[in-house]
């Protein structure tokens, strides 16, 4: 059918069409149904939307996204008719059905994840029935490549490149800002992307950020690293594993994070960065996100398991999460508790130990040295962790010459007492 | 936080604000977060949704539909906090990771659903659990309870109430118009609500709608009942378990119906409208919603028990889902063929349903001990038809419509066979495809015609099936559909030809 195209001044993550309801019911389209758009020789394929005033009869209203990508004005002639869904959304729902999907079927699917083909509630079909029905090995690696595949990808010519990760959940776990400086003064290369918090107080990105600028595109992280030898960017301000983002946004509203893509979201951006060697971090303890040792245990093997698929060496590491690394919790506060642990070369316990420890692995890994841990304390006794956090924070536009005691933290404070002697158990 | 609100020229159905990146973060919120909004003293929950651009740090945008329910003004100041999930969030995920549902906690789900709280990505939860995980007979009969709970519940005072439905996905099954009529000649009372089609040609309420008024409130539905015996709407629009058709919605789009929500979605509006007698007819075979017969048994056997606990007599009929009930698919052409069969014009596989559906009932109640027989009696006397009339009448229809009066789409195409044999198989997926490409439920004369159905004998050359359609491209999407999917599977004596070269 001919509509006459009004572009609708509404961001819109996907391609949408805004149909009047006689013209969709004439159509024979519902609510969520897919049409093809053409204008000239340009098409798109866009979800209906429904509507009974606004947009008036033979006209169609095209999302921002939409009527960039087809080159209209207002008032053009576009044709609109019905086409089949995506096969993707036949393949999520064999895995409804409790089937193994092929590779060929999973990289389908993220590819359609990744170009705004699915629906929310297709997208929720998918994630909620591989987390109820599961995905084995090969699938989680085929969804970790696909995830790969799919988004932008660093590759380093010369050096041995590392990562670190950790699966969050513990407030103030500031230990990427002492490990990053310290495993790159040993002359290892660790192009950290981090993520910002969504339920936690601050992440390591937002850490990052009271010092220096974290919003690096992939380029600007490749060449950070090759200078300095590492960097601590925002995952989320590249297009690195694109689809992960979009599964988290039907994730989120259900807390949910389901093991297969649990897993193939952590592996993909270390695979996407050209990390050969990955420590990860799991924290285990009450309140943590994982509350049960066996648990992390398993979550360790499958790590291991997923990163020899796809050639990663892996090594895990259980750490105690029962309570906060370090004293401080929040972005500022946390800059300033990591930076003054860099100056006075000494600190919580929990945070040096714990930053050192990890540091120590990647050395043992690599190759460095064969008491990790030893070799991790002599560089940070050196000052030379702080020296190369200084480099990183320069080379990420901040000021090298910051002080912990330069860092403001929020005026207005409270401080409660303790009214009568307890324990505390 | 304070907000000034701007009113976007859009309209989505559903209650939702629009905020800036910047402010979002600030109250660390993400898109499909809730938010509590207070201005005026009164308050509303909305959901989060999150722009670049559009909306500027300090406004927050709302559509026209929050803005007129909400009764909100441009550059009104409102306060916005973030709002915990409701509570019917927490029980799906206890859904998923396979827990019992609590009578309290599905009740709060449904509440949820009906007052549109819940988001499509969380409706779409509760399906996948319902089809994956499942859920147990005493928890679709506290759904069925909720369900009735929130919606318009009809009462009568006096008669003995029966019902009947089709659980669906069977082409060209109205047998409802024959056997709704002959029940009431009987002197039971058939308040009958019937849904609209979504994902097959017709509904029983698209068909009865070429005939009659179905967008009937619960009161007008009890009125015509009480008077002329029996009635047949579209269940939407009397309010009765309204939570069912938002939930189906979602399931249209995942294509999916679980079978706790079927049993549900039955059950619900059969208690909701008053029936105390219930015979529910359950198609199995190759396609449909239940592909074999174990499948079907344990099917009726838990929808019998959940209709016990719910004090309601339920019969169930497996019946054949393989192939079309009738000939005719698509509203004008079947309701053009329920009047000839009532006509006695022709005879067949619906008559044969409709009366022994109507036969169950008339067990089920007592009124005979052969129901069939006395079901056949009734409609060999003429009185269904005359019935049948009297409800069209008091449905605000033309009594004296005839089958012939009836207009079918006047584009036309025949698919002949290519060969003699007879036909094996039917696909009903196709033949619903070939209907609904060609225009039907909403084109009401399009739809198709099969001139075969299984075990009849088709010489090369005759016509298989006859497509009609009200427009012409419809009818040529159509045409090309049954080209090319097959929608028949016809047998020869000589099945396939080997041949050894050229000579």
């Amino acid at each position: 059918m001919i509509f006459r195209a009004v572009r609708v001044p509404f961001k819109s993550g996907r391609f949408a069409v805004i149909l009047n309801e006689e013209d969709a019911s004439e159509l024979g389209v519902r609510e969520g149904d897919r049409v093809r758009v053409r204008f000239g020789r340009a098409g798109v394929v866009a979800t209906v939307q429904i509507t009974r005033e606004i947009i008036v009869k033979g006209f169609a209203g095209l999302t921002d996204l939409a009527s960039r990508e087809l080159g209209i004005s207002d008032n053009v002639e576009v044709d609109i008719f019905p086409t089949p869904k995506p096969k993707s959304v036949e393949l999520i729902k064999k895995k409804t059905r409790g089937e193994k999907l092929t590779q060929d079927e999973i990289r389908k699917i993220v590819v359609d994840i990744t170009n705004n083909a699915l629906s929310e509630v297709e997208l929720t079909a998918f994630v909620i029935s591989s987390m109820l029905r599961g995905m084995d090995f090969d699938e989680i690696e085929w969804l970790t490549r696909s995830m790969i595949e799919t988004g932008e990808r660093i590759e380093f010519e010369r050096g041995t490149v590392v990562d670190k990760h950790s699966i969050g959940g513990v407030p103030g776990n500031k230990i990427s800002l002492l490990i990053v400086p310290t495993v790159a003064a040993a002359g290892l290369l660790i192009p950290k992307t981090a993520s910002r918090a969504i339920t936690s107080a601050s992440g390591t990105a937002d850490t990052m950020e009271v010092l220096a600028n974290v919003n690096l595109s992939v380029d600007e992280i490749k060449e950070i690293t090759e200078k300095v030898g590492g960097v601590i960017a925002w995952g989320g301000a590249t297009n690195i594993a694109p689809a992960d983002d979009k599964i988290i946004r039907v994730e989120h509203p259900l807390s949910i994070d389901p093991r297969p893509q649990l897993l193939a979201s952590v592996m993909a951006k270390k695979g996407s960065v050209g990390a050969k060697y990955v420590v990860m971090d799991i924290p285990v303890g009450e309140g943590a996100k994982i509350e049960r040792i066996e648990v992390g245990r398993a979550l360790a093997n499958d790590f291991i398991e997923l990163g020899r698929r796809i050639g990663l060496n892996v090594t895990a590491a259980i750490t105690y999460g029962g309570q906060p690394v370090g004293r401080a919790i929040g972005p500022a506060l946390e800059a300033r508790e990591a930076l003054q642990t860099m100056e006075d070369r000494r600190g919580p316990s929990s945070l040096v130990e714990k930053a050192l420890g990890i540091a120590g692995i990647l050395f043992e890994m690599t190759g460095i040295s064969s008491s990790g841990y030893q070799h991790a304390r002599k560089i940070f006794e050196s000052g030379r962790t702080l020296e190369k956090f200084r480099e990183i924070i320069a080379a990420q536009g901040g000021d090298e010459n910051v002080r912990a005691e330069d860092i403001a933290v929020g005026d207005k404070t409270y401080t409660l007492l303790l009214e009568r002697v307890r324990w505390f158990r | 936080m304070k907000f000034r609100i701007r009113t976007l020229p859009l309209r989505t159905e559903r209650i939702a604000v629009v905020l800036s990146q910047d402010d979002a973060a600030e109250l660390g919120l993400l898109p499909g977060d809730r938010v509590k909004v207070t201005f005026d003293g009164r308050s509303f929950v909305a959901e989060v949704e999150v722009t670049h651009e559009l909306i500027s740090s300090g406004e927050v945008g709302v559509c026209s539909f929050t803005a007129e329910t909400c009764s909100l003004m441009e550059e009104c100041v409102v306060n916005i906090t973030p709002f915990a999930r409701p509570k019917s969030v927490e029980y799906i995920r206890k859904k998923l990771d396979g827990a019992k549902y609590e009578r309290e906690e599905i009740r709060d789900i449904i509440g949820s659903i009906s007052s549109d709280i819940l988001s499509e990505v969380e409706i779409s939860a509760f399906i996948l659990a319902s089809e994956i995980v499942g859920m147990h007979n005493d928890e679709i009969q506290w759904m069925v309870e909720a369900m009735v709970e929130v919606g318009q519940k009809v009462v009568f005072e006096k008669g003995t109430v029966v019902d009947m439905h089709s659980i669906g996905g069977l082409p060209g099954n109205r047998f409802a118009l024959i056997a709704v009529p002959t029940v009431a000649a009987a002197g039971l009372l058939i308040p009958k609500t019937a849904s609209r089609a979504i994902t097959s040609a017709s509904g029983t309420a698209d068909t009865m709608e070429v005939l009659a008024n179905v967008n009937l409130s619960a009161d007008e539905m009890k009125e015509i009942t009480e008077k002329v015996g029996g009635v047949i709407v579209w269940n939407a629009a009397t309010g009765i378990a309204p939570a069912d058709e938002k939930i189906i919605r979602v399931e249209y789009q995942l294509e999916l119906s679980p079978k706790p929500h079927l049993m549900a979605s039955v059950l619900s509006k059969k208690l909701g409208s008053g029936a105390k007698f219930v015979a529910i007819d359950i198609p199995v075979g190759r396609k449909a919603k239940i592909e074999n017969v174990d499948v079907g048994r344990s099917f009726a056997n838990s929808l019998m028990e959940i209709g016990r606990n719910l004090g309601l007599k339920v019969a169930t009929a497996l019946t054949d889902g393989s192939q079309p009930l009738g000939r005719a698919i698509g509203p004008a052409l079947e309701a053009r063929e329920v009047l000839e069969v009532m006509e006695r014009k022709v005879e067949g596989d619906m008559l044969e349903k409709a009366l022994g559906i109507a036969g169950i009932l008339f067990e089920m109640t007592g009124i005979a001990s052969s129901g069939y027989q006395h079901a056949r009696k009734i409609f060999e006397s003429g009185r269904t038809l005359e019935k049948f009339r009297e409800i069209i009448a008091a449905q605000g229809g033309d009594e004296n419509v005839r089958a012939e009066d009836i207009a079918v789409g006047d584009k036309t195409y025949t698919l002949h066979a290519a060969r003699e044999g007879y036909v094996r198989e039917m696909d009903i997926a196709v033949l619903n495809e070939i209907a609904r490409t060609a225009g039907a439920p909403k084109d009401k004369g399009a739809g198709v015609y099969v001139h075969k159905k299984r075990g009849e004998v088709v010489k090369a050359g005759e016509p298989l099936l006859t497509i009609y359609a009200e427009k012409e491209w419809k009818l040529d999407n159509a045409i090309e559909v049954a080209n090319t999917k097959q929608a028949f599977e016809i047998s020869g004596v000589i099945i396939e030809r080997y041949t050894m070269g050229r000579w």
